[in-house]
């Protein structure tokens, strides 16, 4: 249960940092709304990961799978700071 | 809400078999943070009654007759800063009394010694009677309240607060995945309670019960939780990657407004200050807190003023003033306010409770005792199945029975050694609040280390709830022995936070021993998880 903790913990915490990043850059309202919503939307979205990492029956899968929608994340989040200034 | 029953049904299908993935991570994950979550909701309980507690704690020891005229807060301010060696580079803050707590509290920054002057400097804390100015105590000396509060959110350790965030987290996972074990459940056996079935049903219904009744509450206990202790990892990442590395323009843009004007060495009368102050103190529908001076006594003073709308919900005013022309800096109120930091506030009124009545907060109350019931049982659930699986430790359900009956009844018989101890000990005594601390840790740590070596698990429990009934019936004549004409007096003047302790101390002494008398009842049923396997 440790490999899984691990993955669910950094991986979630990864994955929401990014998420949330990108949903800032995305949504178009004020900053205070957007600070708002990406610290509430940032811990869900860290709890949902980790839920769903829990879920599998291996560490190596929970991992595989962790890795591949922090990619798909990251590279939206650079496409994102490519086309706009995040201020 | 431990389903692991549930899950055994189907295990091929990828559905149930998620499910049980999910249910073993639930109890692994709710055994690990289990004693640490019974403290904060021990403590968060207690500390509903933060207000209700300090009244208790101070006010019989310094009586204060509301009806005298009060000295002018300039008078107090001045005679402070001439009695202490302050550091006029630091801000200065004064809180100002309440209905609770009739006192003044001066908090001053004082001169950091030479070769220190990086480090934070000593602050005091002072309580000043607000009839003749004097200081009655140092405010930290009567410490109850206070650390309770922070076992609640930090465990009086550095770096605490992260620790309670990360223990949040966890619990705001055990929440969801509770639900999706439960889901398919969840309204059909929403009060369902099988009084008639075995003891292992009747502990999972106990657990499921309480855990969707106490839903809403509990999901935004864990949420405000992450928000108050977790949000640094947000806040690092917007510097990082959203404002490169302005962290001024961060609080900047989230409502807190910082002003860090430089001294000019001119000195002016702050008279100007309390006028505006008093100005403030007259608005309709508001209450101020707590006035902190920038640069006292210089041309660049700049006064903050904090309080509550009272018209309106969860409404907390801000008010920034210069000192020399009387110039208003920067407001926040009902009509100009920051979306972050409102938000923010609503999550702390929501989370403390204090948006209506001492009602909402028994109400409160209730749910908190009721969850700390959750997380026991919880444990006990895991213990019951454990015990009979051969692939766990006798050495790890050892260690879970211990902490589960040795710290969470340790923390319930410590909490009322420390009533006791902040009751007894002399108001005057050096280094009281350190006794008090020893008290809390000394009692807690005897208690685990007896739940170790007691072997009948079930008559300890017994023996430490008559032992919190008996302090807490100390605690109560001690009270009275002590201060009787002082309590009669107070309540008298409407403070009525001393003997609400009082009538609370009563009740959990009611409580306990129903608790008790239950137990010596139900011969072999009750607490058997608690019991090693022979």
């Amino acid at each position: 249960m440790w490999p899984k903790t691990i993955t669910a913990f950094l991986g979630g915490l990864l994955l929401s940092v990014s998420m949330m990043l990108s949903l800032y850059l995305l949504i178009p309202l004020a900053i205070d709304i957007k600070l708002l919503i990406g610290l509430l939307a940032g811990f869900s979205i860290w709890v949902a990961a980790m839920v769903y990492f829990y879920s599998f029956n291996n560490p190596k899968t929970s991992a595989l799978r962790c890795g591949k929608f922090l990619l798909l994340s990251v590279a939206i989040n650079s496409l994102l700071f490519w086309y706009q200034s995040p201020l | 809400m431990n389903t692991q029953s549930m899950s055994a049904r189907a295990i091929k299908s990828p559905q149930s078999q998620w499910v049980k993935n999910l249910t073993e991570s639930h109890s692994w994950i709710g055994v690990i943070i289990s004693p640490l979550l019974f403290l904060i909701f021990w403590a968060g309980a207690v500390t509903l009654f933060y207000e209700e507690v300090k009244q208790w704690d101070v006010v019989p020891q310094f009586p204060v007759a509301l009806e005298q005229n009060q000295v002018p807060l300039q008078q107090i301010v001045e005679d402070k800063l001439a009695q202490h060696d302050f550091d006029y580079e630091e801000h200065l803050m004064v809180q100002m009394p309440s209905e609770h707590d009739p006192y003044y509290k001066v908090f001053l920054d004082l001169v950091r010694e030479e070769g220190k002057q990086d480090e934070h400097g000593e602050v005091v804390s002072l309580l000043i009677d607000p009839n003749s100015g004097a200081s009655v105590a140092n405010r930290d000396d009567f410490f109850l309240g206070d650390f309770i509060y922070r076992l609640h959110y930090d465990l009086n350790l550095p770096g605490g607060a992260y620790l309670i965030g990360i223990i949040s987290l966890f619990f705001f996972f055990a929440l969801v995945s509770g639900v999706f074990i439960h889901a398919k459940k969840l309204f059909k056996h929403f009060f369902l309670y099988r009084n008639d079935k075995n003891r292992r049903d009747q502990l999972l219904d106990l657990h499921n019960v309480v855990g969707v009744m106490t839903l809403p509450f509990t999901l935004m206990y864990a949420i405000s939780g992450l928000v108050f202790n977790l949000a640094i990892v947000y806040q690092i990442a917007f510097v990082v990657f959203i404002y490169q590395g302005d962290q001024d323009t961060l609080f900047k843009d989230a409502g807190f407004t910082l002003f860090d004007e430089p001294r000019i060495e001119q000195s002016i009368d702050m008279t100007r200050a309390y006028e505006i102050i008093e100005q403030t103190r007259q608005r309709p529908d508001f209450y101020l807190r707590n006035v902190i001076f920038y640069n006292y006594g210089d041309e660049s003073a700049i006064i903050q003023l904090r309080g509550n709308d009272l018209a309106h919900f969860s409404q907390k005013d801000e008010f920034f003033y210069r000192v020399k022309t009387g110039e208003l800096l920067n407001k926040t109120d009902i009509e100009n306010y920051n979306v972050f930091r409102k938000g923010r506030e609503i999550i702390a009124t929501l989370h403390f409770g204090d948006f209506a009545g001492v009602d909402v907060r028994v109400v409160y109350f209730i749910l908190s005792i009721a969850i700390c019931a959750m997380i026991v049982v919880g444990n006990m659930l895991w213990l019951d199945k454990r015990t009979l699986q051969q692939n766990v430790s006798q050495r790890t359900i050892s260690l879970v029975r211990g902490l589960t009956l040795g710290g969470c009844g340790g923390l319930i018989v410590a909490t009322t050694v420390a009533f006791f101890v902040e009751r007894v000990l002399p108001a005057g005594m050096q280094a009281r609040a350190d006794y008090l601390i020893a008290s809390f840790i000394l009692t807690l740590v005897m208690a685990i280390v007896l739940s170790y070596s007691i072997s009948n698990k079930r008559r300890y429990l017994t023996q430490m709830i008559m032992l919190s009934c008996l302090v807490l019936t100390a605690t109560i004549a001690a009270d009275w022995y002590l201060f009787a004409s002082e309590i009669i007096q107070l309540t008298r003047q409407g403070f009525y936070g001393i003997v609400g302790v009082e009538i609370a101390m009563l009740l959990m002494i009611i409580s306990g021993l129903y608790i008790v008398r239950k137990l010596s009842q139900s011969p072999s049923q009750q607490a058997l998880s608690l019991q090693p396997v022979s």
